[in-house]
């Protein structure tokens, strides 16, 4: 009867608005506020200048084989130490300027150099004083960055962390490290032990900041500068970029929302503007169902309904959110536990959730896949 | 009695007749670059004429090149594509419209058919089409454009020394966590998130050096230094990682084609593989 009523209300929502939307969903259910990835870097990046023909830099290499590059500039000659003439190439790839990395540069693949502070110098064509950039990579090093900002999403006067994972190789007394946020400044990321900071010389450093925005959203975006040296003294730099996004909401709940099994009521305060409102549905971890509604506010506040999908019977949880589709923010985004009317089983979950993405290829897609494609094997079968 | 039967039949048949006479049509929507690429010939230089010609059987298909600025987020991006798409589809009666795309242009595709309602064209044009074949498109981001925040004259010295030079809104949005926050919260077709409304099937590549050897190709060096120095996870194709790519959708293929080859009818052959679905 429960399973009868529900799928009436949802026929009836169906039927009433363009916008609601319904369906079954795959995969795990949303971290709430996001969740950021992990930017793993082994680089970094010294900014240099032509002066008089030549860009010098000296920067710290804690690999045997870098790959330098002098990005922005093509070199006739590299030396390193004024002694030794590294063998370079030089390249001109307008393809790399869709990036907005620079087109023309001189690539050196480094061989057996000793851990330590080098200077190479790139003699060059252009005699404009005019500033370059020489990055360093180190594939085999064993120092590299973990840099994430946490949550992803978050709202004014929110805290965000950012953590710098360096590994247990460094040294936390002796390595720096900067996070340079717009419009908020640098601070010191930490490897204390102290808040924000979990565990004392860990490798992971630490630093936290109060998400502020004047705008209805603002993505952040941070820059980490890290110099330090590994326990064993040999002395690195790394790089790298992280961001976070910033709502200064424009509306809000106006009292709780509400759950009856049948429908979710999300009681959004008076706004102005176009907001979607969205439902996930889900047992524990697994996403069962979708739901979504487009509402537009014209200074009034609206309570709106969402009707429960049939797919998310056997749901227990939901993340409900209203988004802004003015601005891309997330302006609520809450989590609730929902009546679960039929049994959860995850072996048949897993089975449909196998079926829906299996590859079935038209033929002419398969003939053409097997005459065109290139290892075919990595993905599994071709049908 | 007879009168119905016929008159059920009539139905049937012109609806069979309706059918048969689907219009097919292709369009290509191009990946990042500069604002020019808003030209229409600009567009048509990116893809290359011997990869529209070909894909499009020596333009026996009806073709649509979409042109957009280049350095756009993905929604305005997709305003300016969803506008051409659906002029050529009113236009030529078009119902059954395969969309190629290259790069960022698989984003931008992946916009309009995860926002229906966004855009009153939106509809007409996810409706009549019949599948995207999305090629290199960073899905999840591309670490390329992490990288580029790290330059000089980008985001830190414009932010800082209020220069004019900072990223773009396109290479913005291919950043990894911008991704990843338009994947969790305004994107359909990755794990956790709705479907697509139409089948959608990825070609990612994994090729870097591709013809520079025996050609002494001047792109073919820049993308594997780009690869060796940002270090991307797993595969990729100079700009974006396989995992990337391959994150939405239906496998149909892997190519060697680095991402200069890849939108091209050279290296490898892309165009007559796009154009086996005619």
């Amino acid at each position: 009867m429960k399973v009868i009523k529900i799928l009436a209300i949802a026929l009836f929502f169906s039927f009433l608005g363009f916008s609601l939307e319904m369906g079954a969903v795959s995969g795990k259910m949303p971290v709430l506020h996001g969740k950021a990835p992990v930017h793993k870097t082994k680089y970094f990046v010294a900014h240099g200048e032509v002066v008089n023909g030549k860009v010098v830099v000296n920067v710290p290499i804690s690999s045997a084989n870098p790959l330098i590059v002098l990005l922005g500039e093509k070199a006739d000659s590299v030396y390193m130490d004024s002694v030794y003439k590294l063998k370079s190439r030089r390249f001109n790839t307008p393809e790399l300027e869709n990036m907005e990395v620079p087109g023309v540069g001189t690539r050196v693949d480094a061989k057996n150099i000793t851990p330590g502070y080098h200077t190479f110098v790139f003699n060059v064509k252009s005699a404009k004083k005019a500033p370059v950039d020489v990055v360093v990579s180190e594939p085999d090093s064993p120092v590299e960055l973990k840099l994430v900002a946490e949550p992803l999403s978050v709202k004014v006067g929110d805290t965000v962390t950012i953590k710098a994972d360096l590994g247990k190789n460094v040294s936390s007394l002796k390595t720096v490290v900067k996070a340079i946020i717009k419009g908020f400044g640098e601070i010191d990321l930490k490897d204390d032990g102290e808040y924000p900071d979990e565990v004392k010389g860990d490798g992971i450093f630490s630093g936290s900041l109060v998400a502020y925005s004047e705008k209805s959203f603002q993505p952040e975006m941070v820059k980490v500068e890290v110099i330090g040296v590994t326990r064993n003294g040999v002395p690195f730099m790394r790089s790298g970029t992280t961001s976070f996004m910033v709502t200064k909401p424009t509306t809000f709940i106006d009292g709780s929302i509400q759950e009856n099994g049948n429908v979710i009521s999300i009681p959004l305060a008076p706004a102005e503007g176009r907001y979607r409102i969205e439902v996930i549905y889900g047992n524990e971890d697994h996403a069962l169902a979708y739901a979504r509604e487009d509402v537009v506010l014209k200074g009034e506040g609206k309570n709106i309904v969402i009707p429960r999908p049939f797919e998310a019977m056997a749901a227990n949880r939901a993340v409900v959110r209203v988004l802004n589709m003015d601005t891309l923010g997330v302006e609520v985004e809450e989590e609730l536990f929902v009546k679960q009317f039929a049994d959860f089983n995850e072996d048949l979950y897993l089975l449909k959730e196998k079926k829906m993405h299996k590859n079935v290829l038209p033929e002419s897609k398969r003939r053409a896949a097997e005459k065109y494609g290139d290892k075919p094997e990595k993905n599994g079968e071709l049908m | 009695m007879r009168l119905k039967r016929f008159l059920f039949t009539l139905i049937v048949f012109s609806l069979f007749v309706f059918n048969i006479q689907a219009k097919t049509g292709i369009a290509f929507v191009h990946g990042k670059g500069d604002s020019d690429l808003a030209n229409y010939s600009v567009a048509w230089d990116y893809w290359t004429t011997d990869m529209l010609r070909t894909a499009s059987k020596n333009y026996s298909i009806p073709l649509c090149v979409c042109h957009y600025n280049g350095e756009d987020y993905m929604w305005v991006a997709a305003s300016q594509v969803a506008g051409q798409l659906y002029n050529f589809i009113v236009n030529n009666g078009i119902d059954d419209l395969v969309i190629e795309t290259h790069s960022f242009g698989g984003v931008v595709i992946r916009w309009i058919f995860s926002n229906p309602d966004w855009d009153s064209r939106y509809p007409t044009i996810i409706n009549a089409t019949r599948w995207v074949n999305a090629i290199a498109a960073p899905q999840k981001g591309s670490e390329a454009a992490d990288f580029a925040g790290n330059l000089e004259g980008s985001w830190l010295t414009g932010w800082i020394v209020d220069l004019v030079n900072e990223n773009t809104n396109s290479t913005h949005n291919c950043r990894t966590d911008w991704m990843a926050y338009y994947n969790q919260y305004w994107l359909k077709g990755t794990s956790g998130r709705p479907a697509l409304p139409k089948p959608w099937y990825w070609i990612s590549g994994y090729g870097l050096w591709n013809d520079y050897w025996t050609k002494f190709h001047y792109q073919d060096i820049g993308l594997a230094t780009l690869s060796g120095v940002v270090g991307m996870p797993g595969e990729d194709d100079g700009m974006v990682s396989e995992y990337s790519a391959e994150a939405v959708g239906y496998q149909w293929f892997r190519t060697k084609a680095n991402h200069h080859h890849n939108r091209r009818n050279d290296y490898k052959k892309i165009g007559e593989a796009l154009a086996t679905d005619f």
